[in-house]
This record gives C-alpha cells, structure tokens and sequence, in this order.
C-alpha cells in the first residue's frame, strides 16, 4: 500500500501532439540547473584550454578591436566621440556589441551547435541558451573589470568622467542587451531547424547591423534627417543610454528606449515562442 | 502492479527526403496554393509544375496506432526487423521528438540511454565529464555525490580521473562512459542499441548490469538486435512491424512469432543487399552436402559439407584470405565458428568462380533450428571483402551421434560432446 503512494506522488510526463507557443515547463528548466552551470562550466573551461595565453584571450581582442576601431574611425574617420576619451568610447562599444552579437550567434547555433546531444537525450533545450547566456555574462564581467581600471585611471588622469546615479541605467541596459540577443537568437535558432542558412545570413546581418547601429559612432555624427528613423532600431537607444550613463555626453531620449524595451520584449516573447515550437519535432529535420 | 507507461494511438510520421531539400521557395509556393484552396494534396508540384498525387508523396508513419502498456516492473524487450519503428517509439517515449499522433503517459522518472557517453567532452576531465555527463542524463548532482565513488571504482580509471578525457583509450572512454550510465537511478529506464559498443567482455558487463537494475524492480524498455540478450533479460515482449505493434506476450512468446513470421527472409543470397564489405568476391550459394548429395538440412552426427559458391567479382589475388562461418541459433546465441586458418589451410590462388567446401565430420550439434553467418576477409590489415549475416538458416535433424541413438535438444546445449562414463 505505501508504494502505491509512493507511484502516486511521482511526477508524470505526458508525451502528447499538442502544444500551445507558451506552454513552457519553467519548473523542469529551474530543476536543470545542475546541467545549466555544467554546460556554462564546460563552455568557460574549455575556451582556452591549451592556449599559451590562457584566459587573457578575454582581454586581447576586444583591445585589439578597440585600437583598430579608433585608428580607423577616430584618427582616419575623424568621427566625434563628444566628450568620451575616444579608447574608452570604443572599448565600451566593442565590449557591449560582444556580447549582443555573442548571445545572438550562441543562442542561433543551439540546435544545429548540439544536434548529436538533442537527437541522443531529452532535457529542456532552454538549457542550453541560458548556459550560453551564463558564460557570456562572465566574459563580459570579466572584461567590464579591465573598463573599470581604464575608467578610473582616465578621471585620475582629468578627464572629463563624473559618473553619478546615471550609473544605475548601466547594468538595465546590460540585461535590455541580453534579452534582445537571446530572443533574437532563438527565434534564428528556430528558423534553422528548417533552413539551415539563417544561421549564416544571421551572421552576416549582424555585422551589417554594428555599422547601422551607432556602436562605432554616436547618433549625433549620422546625417541629421536620417537620425529619428535610426533610432527606431532598438539597439541605438540602447548604446546612447549607456553612453549617456557612463560619459554623460550623449544624447538621452526616453520615448526612443521605451519604443526599443517593447521591441526587445516583443522579440524575446517571439523568439520563446517559436523555439518551443520547434523544439519539438527538429530532430527530424536538423 | 500499476501502469507506468501507457501509450494510446501512438504515431509518428516522416516526409522522407523531403525535410533534407526543403527551401524557402517551395514553402513560399505551397502558401500561396494554399491560399488559392487547392489544399494538401497539391502542395508538392514536379518540376513541370504538374502537381504529384498524394500517394506519391513520401511520407512514412514510422510508427502507428501504437497501443502500449508498462507495468511497474516490467523489463519489456521491443524486437523487430531494421527500420520497424523500434528507435522511433523510443525516441517518442524518451521525447527527444514529439509524436504526430497519439499520447503517452509516463509515470515516475524517465532516463533514456540511447547512446554511450553522450556529451562527453574531450578536454574536460574524467572527473568533470561524469558530473557533466550526468547532468546530462538527469542525476542531481546529490545523485553524482552519492554514486561516485562507486562510478569510479566501477569504471576503473581511477588513476586517469584528473586526465582529459581525450588522452584516454577508447575502451577507457567507453568503461567510463558506461559507468554514468550504469548508475542512473531512474523509475524507467528506456535502452536502445548501448551493447553494439565495445567488446565481448564489456557487452557481457553492461548486460549483467541491466539485469541487476531489472531485479531492482526498476521498470525497463530494452531494444536490441540480439534475440539472445532479449531472452535472457527480458519478462515481456512486443514485436513491431512496419511501425504497427503486431504481437504482445512473454519475451518467449514474442521472440517466437518473431522468428517465425518475421525473420524469415526468403531473397536468394544473391540477391541479398544487406552484404558488407568490398565485394571483390562475392558468395553466390551456400549448399549443404552430405555423402556427395545436396541435402536441404543436415542430420545430427553425420558427416557433412557446407559449399560456400564463390565468383570473382573483379580478379585480384589475396594474401591471408580466411573465409569464416559462424552458426549460431536462431536467437543468436552463437554456436561455433570456423575458418581455414583454424586448420592452417590457407587459400592462395582462386579460380574465378569457384567452391570454397567445410567439411565437419560427425556433425556434433543437437537437433534444432539455426542460423548460419559467413564473412570473408583478407589481407593483414583484415580486409573485409564479402560477409553477410543471416545468411541462411537450416535445421539438423536428428540422427544418430551417440551409440544409444538418444540424442540431447537444444535446450540442454548447443553441443555434442563425445565422453566415456566408467567407474574408478
């Protein structure tokens, strides 16, 4: 009698064809966690394993970027960068567009990077951008350690930084940053199951997207009647907020941001919904 | 006892060739007819734009009308031929894809273990791939805790736990592997093709493990080639054919109507597509003899000749050519397997068409029914140049062995073996 109860209490899973856009089992996902931080401890662990300069690779090629980027649109484009020491302005820029452009490219690949995994064993395939998410949050941390530094030695040195309670729009835009590249992601993610090119047009429309973007320029330098309809593009409010919360030079505009956090949630609630969907059954067609 | 799985009206289908050339442009174009109302029957045109009948279409239920129930502690062996929806009702129970029709309920824990050491990582540790690997499979990390030590002694690569993985051999990588696996502590454990990896020694290990699971009175789903591993594991049995579940019973039962309705193939060897190998040689016949005369089967205790009809395919010549027959039962359960180097006879020169002959004095096998295998290889590096398995099966008849005439069935061994009793 007390194994009946027992079978009683043990969970069921029901297999069945239907399956609403936002019928997600956020309870099986939070029972993953154990998987969620040995995939994102998998991921950081391996990076640089076996590499002479181990995990300075954090480091190096975002300052690389950074020197190239101001060389040729500082020194060569003669591109205003307002009041914002130009290394720091470019560094900023270089760091947050990683990171999008990280969670983008990550979240994109889940089905194609995994589909030994997928078609082997069942787990909640979130699992897998959340994970994704965790170890481009580290990077980023780590690399917003090395800004800070920059940061501080260039108020020692004078320059013109005060940073204030502005500062608190920094790590909301961060999380604005990540919700918009994981929900663009997934919803890439999900077209792949069927066409397998999106992930490499994604790719090739994200970089097209860092010049239209205002990541290496403020909205300020671009033409002036084309500004209102760049800032419709929910990643320019976005980098102007957090210019103007860390220089305090640029340009703030609230009905923009408020137009890019709908876009951004509306992007995130369509990426979620149909990664759902085609989680389902894309082990038949990857 | 209760129901622990229960499957209603299970299906699930597959466009075949379909989904691997799917482009935005037909999609684009069956929207739009569509839209104009011709409906899913002209939703794939031919390259003339006529539109294919349905019929053609090629779509496949690789399983259907699936009707299932699992009781609580029930080890349920799922037997049928290659391609009769075995993997894919597992893959639905285990969700790894979702039906298209029908429902299933599952209850308790499900691990599914339809591959050895999915998502092991190469640069990882030994260590961190059995938290890793675990994860994967649904342990807590209290489970990993608890087990690891035992995981640890049971793979025996103590020593290397601090090693990537990918420094290891693949039989370490494989005991590993297998020791995650073998401790997972779920309600329902769904197996598929784990033994068609490693060796002998390491089938035998994983299969003793499942079976201390099954005493556990854990609930097991078990797919496998081997009628043998079937039997022996086994309390219940289904068949599956073309994607319908044709039979439900004892694991004996179900073996037998599989044997007897299904695995019969009657496609002359010639014909056969299921050969392996280069096929610069080819086996065209197999013919039993016995004192000169074709015979359809053999006899107990007579001395017998199997002829194994051979062409060249393409003329070369063979260094260390072995051609091998293995008998087994027809639940595979091997026999005995000879080949020409057993004997030191070595084949060196090959006429173009030809008859490779055994002869086997006394034949000392018990009545009954089985199967035969042959493969052919050559060359140091073990060429392998012509083997089909399956590929007759025959019976013995009884006959005279013994002095006595008695003769021992199959049940009491596969052999007869000549001895002398006496007191001493």
């Amino acid at each position: 009698m007390a194994e009946a109860t027992t079978t009683e209490l043990k969970k069921e899973t029901i297999i069945s064809t239907e399956s609403g856009w936002f019928d997600i089992d956020w309870r099986e996902l939070w029972a993953s966690r154990e998987l969620i931080f040995r995939l994102f401890h998998r991921d950081f662990s391996c990076s640089y394993k076996q590499t002479i300069f181990g995990y300075t690779w954090f480091i190096i090629p975002p300052v690389i970027n950074t020197l190239v980027y101001g060389f040729m649109f500082g020194t060569i484009g003669k591109i205003s960068t307002g009041s914002a020491p130009k290394f720091l302005f470019y560094f900023l820029s270089v760091l947050i567009w990683n990171f999008f452009s990280s969670n983008v490219n990550k979240t994109a690949g889940t089905f194609t990077g995994n589909s030994g995994l997928f078609s082997k064993v069942y787990f909640p395939r979130f699992v897998v951008p959340v994970a994704g998410l965790l170890s481009n949050l580290l990077t980023l941390s780590i690399q917003v350690v090395l800004f800070t530094l920059i940061y501080g030695v260039y108020m020692w040195n004078g320059a013109p930084l005060h940073p204030g309670v502005e500062l608190l729009w920094v790590p909301v835009i961060v999380f604005l940053f990540g919700v918009l590249g994981i929900g663009g992601g997934l919803f890439i993610a999900s077209l792949t199951t069927t066409y397998r090119d999106m992930g490499m047009l994604a790719s090739m429309a994200l970089q097209l997207l860092m010049f239209g973007s205002c990541v290496l320029n403020p909205l300020s330098e671009a033409p002036a009647a084309l500004q209102p309809w760049m800032a419709l593009n929910p990643v320019v409010p976005l980098m102007e907020t957090l210019r103007y919360a860390l220089f305090g030079s640029h340009s703030f505009y609230p009905g923009y941001l408020c137009l890019s956090v709908v876009i951004t949630i509306a992007v995130f609630i369509l990426g979620l919904a149909t990664f759902h969907r085609a989680e389902r059954t894309f082990t038949d067609t990857v | 006892m209760s129901t622990v799985i229960h499957t209603e009206n299970l299906g699930k289908r597959y466009r075949l060739g379909v989904m691997n050339s799917r482009r935005l442009y037909d999609d684009v174009q069956s929207f739009f007819l569509r839209l104009r109302g011709k409906g899913e029957q002209t939703l794939q045109l031919a390259q003339d734009g006529t539109p294919i009948e349905a019929s053609e279409k090629k779509e496949i239920w690789a399983i259907r009308g699936i009707d299932l129930e699992v009781k609580d502690g029930d080890v349920l062996g799922v037997i049928g031929r290659n391609g009769s929806g075995k993997s894919t009702l597992l893959k639905v129970l285990s969700r790894i894809t979702a039906p298209t029709m029908g429902s299933a309920r599952l209850r308790g824990r499900v691990a599914s273990l339809l591959e050895v050491g999915t998502g092991f990582n190469g640069e990882l540790t030994g260590r961190e791939n059995i938290y890793l690997n675990g994860s994967i499979l649904g342990m807590t990390r209290a489970d990993i805790d608890r087990h690891y030590d035992e995981i640890v002694e049971f793979s025996g690569v103590e020593r290397f736990l601090n090693t990537p993985v990918k420094r290891y051999s693949s039989g370490m990588f494989v005991r590993l592997a297998f020791a995650v696996a073998a401790h997972l502590d779920p309600d329902i454990l769904i197996v598929d093709e784990v033994l068609a990896v490693g060796d002998a020694a390491f089938q035998r290990k994983c299969l003793t493990r499942i079976s201390d699971v099954a005493r556990q009175g854990r609930t097991i789903l078990f797919v496998s080639h081997q009628a043998a591993a079937v039997e022996h594991l086994c309390t219940k049995g289904v068949v599956l054919d073309a994607g319908r579940l044709v039979f439900k019973g004892s694991q004996t039962e179900a073996l037998d109507y599989y044997v007897q309705n299904l695995q019969t193939k009657k496609v002359p060897l010639s014909e056969r597509k299921d050969r392996r190998g280069t096929g610069s040689l080819r086996i065209t016949d197999i013919e039993f003899r016995r004192q000169g005369q074709r015979v359809e089967s053999f006899t107990a205790g007579a001395d017998s000749e199997v002829h194994l009809h051979f062409e060249q395919v393409q003329e070369r010549t063979y260094q260390n050519l072995k051609v091998a027959l293995r008998v087994g039962t027809l639940y595979d359960a091997p026999v005995f397997t000879h080949h020409n180097q057993l004997n030191g006879t070595e084949f060196t020169t090959l006429p173009r068409t030809g008859i490779f002959v055994c002869s086997i004095p006394r034949l000392p096998l018990p009545e009954g029914a089985y199967r035969l295998n042959f493969m052919i290889s050559a060359n140091m590096d073990y060429e392998l140049v012509d083997a089909v398995d399956n590929a007759m099966e025959f019976h013995i008849e009884g006959g005279q062995f013994f002095s006595s005439g008695e003769l021992p069935d199959l049940r009491s061994g596969v052999a007869l073996i000549d001895a002398e009793w006496s007191i001493a």
